[in-house]
């Protein structure tokens, strides 16, 4: 079992060495569907291999077990000599091929090995960018074999920091596809996706002190939403899309306020003296999640934004921060620091139990994939933070998204998982 | 009342014993999972119902302590008047012990909202906080008007040292905490009372102040904390007659560290408000 682990870790490794960010599996789990990708038809004359980020998505998701294509490379189906597949549940075959206009088309059957069938007829994706055609071929076989919708191709955004340099940035959901769309040298925190996916709300102290923003991706353009007294920080959005909830110090301590995306028609949600910061709001936009210390340590809670008291989540021993609601409003994901350590956690409404999701060291700031499979954090690697993803309901251990190649030591963090695209 | 909180805490820590879940598991059966819960719920109701009452008690004996060594202060501050070489040095020892009690009664003050607040739980831990923090300032106040009757004492030679401690308190431009408080030590007070009346003094001068967090907690709630820290010391200041107009209170969370170690000595000196000047 041991030695299983052990090459398993070697093998991804090995296939890390070429691409500019790479997927680290630290561990490997049980009850997985085995599956192979076949390389597609022509996928080595691109610069990205189409199979190759199907294969990843797949394995990160914690669901597949990923089986190297020792029977030979069938890319038709009258080439599939099913006997030759007795090691894998699903085969997925295909062929690629590059067309005017900068163009990538990918061809591809899923069939079922056991029963020897095709589960779906051919399917094509299109695109201009390779990787995105690869993360929607893994959506459609993700969605086929477990039911639910795959979010792999979705973005994320995050700060990435090098000396007094902050960069906010936004990536695949993977890692890979970095693009810069606001550098500073000052510090820039909590990114925020609106629900539309075109617009970040995010802080930064360029000013001297917390402002909140909101910059709209196609154009670049920033405008402030809030520049009060004091701190103006951890914007998110509400469902609608119109509203964001905001933590200002305009009124003393550090208080919820929701505000409307232009920054007008300020309402004040919570009124204590001690500090109430990172709201999140319910998919259906009525409740908050909330950290608050008012009861004398850092723990979580939940308040209808209709008023009334707040009700407390979180007890175990220990501080808790950073709560972010499950898409199914049904659990939610936070940071739980005990010991001296900081795990991910998630708690279900209805249990109220906790469960951890990591073993704990410097795991921060979780957020999940929009179906609610996958939640992405921020976790020390050496000196420095980089990003991971862990299923949701831990079935395996956490998944680095490493940036092998980089020479300078960049410092990831603030990392927030975008909404789906429609 | 002491036997009622001593049954309190009894029952408490025999529900909380029985109640308490795994830390790492989920949890699958239904049935003990309920009756946990509910067992959970009636720990958590008296739990609450402690805190208050404990507060309640720890406020009083704020309250009471506050006033007997007010008294003990200014009765120091009147024997010293007999002696006029002593005269500066006792006077100066009580105005700041009047001021701790001031301060301590403004904390004590916040009985009355642990009073409204006891029927909202959700407030209950704040109030608890603050009349936590009231009753150490009150034993701080205690030291200071012992500190008053010693002073009463001080012979003439030291008249010269006394002024020293005043710039040496004006040099010092950090107030430091432990962790996750936003209180100012008695000890931290001087230090802020000192840059108030330099501020009074010179009224072109303004003052900025920017609050820090060690990297532990979230980046929000850290942020959340230096703001908490910065207003903690401008408070202090306008109590002193500062004008708001004057003064700038901001938060760095732990985004600008002192030191970016992962350690206590790291942390330890980026818990921190600065105090920076410039001129109007």
């Amino acid at each position: 079992m041991l030695r299983c682990w052990a090459l398993m870790v070697l093998l991804c490794t090995a296939f890390s060495a070429r691409a500019a960010l790479t997927i680290d599996i630290v561990g490997a789990g049980e009850r997985q569907i085995p599956i192979a990708v076949v390389p597609f038809a022509n996928d080595g004359k691109l610069a990205q291999s189409i199979s190759d980020v199907i294969a990843q998505d797949l394995r990160r998701s914690g669901i597949f077990r990923l089986v190297d294509s020792a029977g030979g490379t069938p890319h038709e189906l009258n080439e599939v000599i099913y006997t030759d597949w007795t090691n894998v549940d699903n085969l997925v075959i295909g062929s690629v091929e590059t067309q005017p206009g900068n163009q990538v088309m990918v061809k591809f059957r899923l069939l079922d090995a056991v029963k020897q069938v095709e589960l779906f007829g051919q399917v094509s994706v299109r695109g201009t960018n390779a990787r995105f055609v690869g993360h929607r071929a893994a959506d459609l076989i993700y969605e086929k074999l477990t039911g639910t919708p795959g979010s792999f191709s979705t973005r994320i955004a995050y700060v990435a920091r090098q000396g007094r340099k902050n960069s906010l940035t936004v990536a695949d959901s993977d890692g890979y596809g970095a693009q810069a769309i606001q550098t500073i040298n000052e510090p820039i925190m909590s990114p925020a996706w609106s629900p539309d996916g075109n617009q970040l709300a995010y802080v930064t102290l360029e000013s001297g002190h917390a402002v909140v923003y909101i910059q709209t991706l196609a154009t670049t353009h920033r405008m402030v939403l809030s520049d009060a007294r004091g701190s103006n920080s951890a914007p998110t959005w509400a469902p609608d899309g119109k509203h964001l909830a905001v933590v200002l110090t305009r009124d003393g301590s550090p208080q919820i306020y929701l505000i409307r995306s232009d920054g007008g028609d300020l309402r004040r949600l919570t009124f204590g003296g001690s500090i109430d910061t990172e709201p999140s709001f319910s998919p259906d936009g009525r409740s908050l999640l909330f950290t608050s210390d008012r009861g004398g340590s850092a723990q979580i809670y939940k308040m209808s934004l209709s008023g009334g008291a707040a009700e407390r989540l979180t007890f175990e021993g220990g501080n808790n921060f950073s709560p972010r609601y499950n898409p199914d409003g049904k659990s939610f994901v936070f940071a739980h620091q005990a010991n001296g350590r900081f795990y991910i956690a998630v708690q279900d409404f209805q249990s109220k139990q906790m469960q951890l999701l990591t073993e704990g060291g410097w795991e921060k700031k979780p957020s999940f994939s929009p179906n609610g499979k996958l939640v992405l954090f921020g976790i020390e690697s050496g000196a420095r933070g980089t990003l991971a993803t862990v299923p949701s309901d831990g079935r395996i251990k956490y998944s680095k998204l490493k940036d092998a190649t980089s020479a300078q030591a960049q410092d990831l963090r603030e990392p927030t998982w975008g909404p789906l695209l429609k | 009342m002491i036997k009622n909180i001593v049954i309190s805490l009894l029952a408490v820590y025999v529900l909380t014993a029985c109640a308490k879940p795994p830390v790492a598991e989920v949890k699958k059966d239904g049935a003990s999972a309920t009756q946990a819960q509910a067992d959970e719920a009636a720990a958590r109701a008296a739990a609450h119902a402690a805190e208050v009452q404990k507060a309640e008690l720890e406020a009083a004996r704020a309250a009471a302590q506050a006033q007997a060594d007010e008294a003990a202060a200014r009765a120091a501050a009147h024997a010293a008047e007999m002696q006029s070489a002593q005269v500066e040095a006792a006077r100066a020892a009580a105005e700041r012990a009047q001021a701790d009690a001031a301060a301590a009664r403004a904390a004590v003050a916040t009985q009355a909202q642990a009073d409204e607040a006891a029927a909202n739980p959700a407030q209950a831990g704040a109030a608890a906080r603050d009349a936590a923090q009231a009753g150490a300032a009150a034993r701080d106040v205690a030291q200071a008007g012992a500190a008053a009757r010693d002073a009463a004492q001080v012979p003439a030679a030291r008249k010269m040292v006394a002024e020293d401690p005043i710039n040496e308190l004006l040099s010092k431009r950090a107030i430091y905490y432990p962790t996750d408080v936003d209180a100012i030590s008695e000890q931290d007070k001087r230090i802020v009372q000192a840059h108030a009346k330099h501020l009074a003094e010179h009224q072109k001068r303004s003052v900025r102040l920017e609050g820090n967090a060690d990297e532990r907690g979230s980046s929000e709630y850290n942020l959340a904390l230096g703001q908490r820290r910065a207003d903690g010391v401008k408070k202090l200041l306008l109590l002193s007659g500062i004008g708001e107009d004057r003064i700038e209170s901001v938060s760095y969370g732990e985004e600008k560290p002192a030191s970016s170690a992962h350690n206590e000595a790291a942390w330890s000196q980026n818990r921190r408000t600065d105090i920076k000047y410039s001129v109007r």
